[in-house]
């Protein structure tokens, strides 16, 4: 069913001091052709360490990958060399990143940096390449790109500097693009602007995304399936209207009902206690039994394992469980 | 509605521009930045007046002229009748405080709680250690912090806990006004609506007036009574919640509302984009400075800004589609 990407299990951990934190603790996914699928959570929850678990840009100084296989086209993407690492990032997979005033380099400009991420790739004239570049501009929607070429980053806005990361991005035609907060560090009618390009471009040249954010709005608006995350793992996955109309987690619950909402006016939020903890590996109960108002002596022994509902979306809380059914787990 | 409140501060005709230098050795003066340009508004007793706005639009310079931590180019801003800014009498000093955005920078690492939220106290009262300490613990359970908290340090919190110590140390003075700055910007979002709702429970319990400060449409919905809009360092449109949010005139204030995305899949909307970026502060377009964005700009806009006009009852707005003069 054009599968572009799967990953099985993949598990990130990080060294800190003596104790190990398990950033992202067996999460599977897969990503179709054409779609867009939304991470979300909190900070700390490991959706940028799945990004960059996926495009191998990890600090390996303290992160190490411990397991678990992510298949693209068929390749196990956790097994490849260096080398053949270079052939697939920024050509087949790219990214793009949060804040595009430290992800840009200050001494190039942007024409050439676009141009780089062209050159590296494809043989290319310098000609050829020229003419690319102002495409891609063009492509993206800054406008007079023949003289734009030649800016540094600092004398672009930050929108104008995001839409140039993007088309970084977009230089080699790559089959999944992996936006990590692309729209945190911009303004409200800008982060419209980036959203409306975003989809508009994946629409033209039916690329897989995969899109992290915090804000359940971007998600909402934009991803046709979303996987909320939680403690570095994922406590619910479905189709998006579903999750929306239905949530069946009690943290995805409570993160919906403490949004301050533009159409209806109530006094107090909803508040889930507490804050985001920090664990340590390994973990044996519900990483959300803190501050879950449901949670029993079972969610302390053991952590459920991401149970199927009626409403097709699957959801990690032992509330899921039918008594007559049995447990599903989700490693087949 | 407003005839019978008490006003506690008023801004009036308020102006800030900073100078621009150019050159390396021999700085020359090339320019200005206008941060605030023509702005009055009053903020009355008891009540919540959201700012809202995008970058460069002078909410943080507007917050830093209330604090008297910078002076007015013009205008003036007084409190309970008398002027702030340099020399101002203490009383203002003690009783207009403010909640920063960034709690991981605004607390001293250095201090613990204990000296964090007693630190005004010994600048502004002559109590006694015990009198100090009893209203420490006193504002430490209205925040909802324990004891234990006391000899801690602040990385040993988190966001959200750091944040009610900022609170803490704001509220130790009893103060009457609070500006808060984008106060849970940086924060979880299920750390933010505890935050919001700790907001709301002190100020019923406190008597507080706010003036608070976001670029989150839905927040300051949320926690306002009055809401103000700035663009560029000018006021568009000031009116309470419900007739801002009901019945919004300024397009700029529909464009903002328009470009917020909803958690709810089922109304993705058609949205009315802005074009282009917002201007330079240091080169503003003339006339209204929304023109060069504006759906609706028409021939008068690009030459005369539009006076902030009492449209309705209690809704204000900058705009020439309601001052008579735009052709139909």
């Amino acid at each position: 069913m054009n599968m572009l990407l799967s990953v099985r299990n993949l598990k990130t951990y990080y060294r800190s001091g003596s104790s190990v934190v398990p950033a992202v603790d067996g999460v599977s996914f897969h990503l179709r052709k054409g779609e867009v699928l939304g991470i979300v959570g909190e900070s700390g929850c490991g959706k940028s360490t799945v990004a960059r678990s996926l495009i191998n840009l990890l600090d390996k100084s303290n992160a190490r990958i411990e397991g678990g296989e992510v298949l693209f086209h068929g390749e196990d993407l956790m097994k490849q060399s260096r080398k053949a690492w270079s052939r697939i990032r920024g050509k087949k997979i790219s990214m793009i990143f949060q804040n595009p005033q430290s992800a840009l380099n200050p001494v190039y400009t942007v024409g050439d940096q676009i141009a780089e991420a062209l050159t590296v790739h494809q043989k290319m004239s310098r000609k050829e390449a020229r003419d690319r570049v102002v495409e891609l501009l063009k492509l993206v929607g800054i406008p007079e790109p023949e003289s734009r070429l030649t800016n540094y980053p600092h004398e672009m806005s930050g929108g104008m500097q995001q839409r140039a990361m993007i088309a970084i991005a977009l230089a080699c035609h790559p089959e999944i693009v992996i936006a990590d907060e692309p729209t945190t560090a911009l303004d409200v009618t800008i982060q419209a602007q980036i959203l409306a390009l975003m989809d508009r471009i994946r629409a033209q040249f039916q690329m897989g995304m995969i899109l992290i954010s915090h804000n359940m709005g971007i998600v909402a608006e934009m991803c046709d399936r979303i996987m909320v995350m939680y403690g570095g793992v994922v406590v619910e996955e479905g189709e998006t209207a579903a999750i929306f109309a239905a949530p069946s987690h009690p943290y995805t619950k409570g993160l919906l009902a403490s949004i301050p909402s533009l159409d209806e006016d109530r006094d107090t939020l909803y508040a889930i206690p507490g804050s985001v903890p920090r664990l340590t590996a390994p973990v044996g109960h519900c990483r959300f039994a803190g501050r879950c108002a449901y949670a029993k002596s079972k969610c302390w022994e053991s952590e459920p394992p991401l149970i199927e509902g009626e409403n097709g979306h699957r959801s990690r809380c032992w509330l899921m469980e039918a008594p007559d059914r049995g447990h599903d787990d989700e490693r087949e | 509605m407003n005839e019978n409140k008490e006003v506690l501060a008023e801004v009036k005709n308020l102006r800030k521009s900073f100078p621009v230098n150019k050159g390396m050795l021999w700085r020359r003066r090339s320019g200005a930045v206008r941060a605030i340009n023509d702005v009055s508004f009053n903020i009355y007793k008891g009540e919540t007046l959201g700012l809202i706005g995008e970058s460069g639009c002078g909410k943080t310079t507007l917050s830093r002229i209330m604090m008297g931590l910078t002076d007015a180019t013009e205008g003036e801003v007084l409190y309970k009748g008398q002027q702030v800014g340099a020399g101002a009498p203490s009383a203002f000093r003690k009783e207009v405080q403010m909640i920063f955005q960034d709690p991981y920078s605004s607390l001293d690492p250095r201090m613990n709680i204990r000296r964090i939220i007693e630190e005004p106290m010994r600048i502004h009262t002559k109590l006694s250690a015990r009198q100090k300490l009893d209203r420490i613990l006193f504002i430490l359970e209205k925040i909802g912090l324990d004891e234990d908290a006391l000899e801690r340090f602040p990385h040993e919190f988190s966001g959200g806990q750091r944040q009610r110590i900022g609170i803490a140390r704001a509220l130790v003075l009893q103060p009457e006004l609070l500006i808060c700055d984008e106060p849970v910007s940086a924060l979880d979002m299920s750390v933010q609506a505890q935050i919001l709702n700790l907001f709301k429970q002190l100020q019923q319990e406190m008597k507080l007036t706010y003036l608070f400060i976001s670029h989150d449409m839905s927040v300051v919905k949320h926690v306002s009574d009055r809401v103000m809009v700035m663009y560029l360092g000018r006021i568009m449109e000031l009116a309470p919640k419900r007739k801002l949010f009901g019945n919004t005139l300024h397009p700029y204030t529909s464009a903002l509302m328009s470009a917020i995305p909803l958690p709810n899949p089922e109304l993705r909307r058609a949205r009315t984009l802005l074009e282009g970026d917002l201007p330079s502060p240091l080169n503003p377009p003339a006339g209204c400075p929304f023109q060069t964005r504006c759906p609706k700009a028409q021939a008068v806009c690009r030459t005369r800004m539009p006076a902030l006009q009492e449209a309705e009852k209690d809704h204000f707005v900058a705009c020439h589609l309601y001052s008579g003069e735009a052709g139909a």
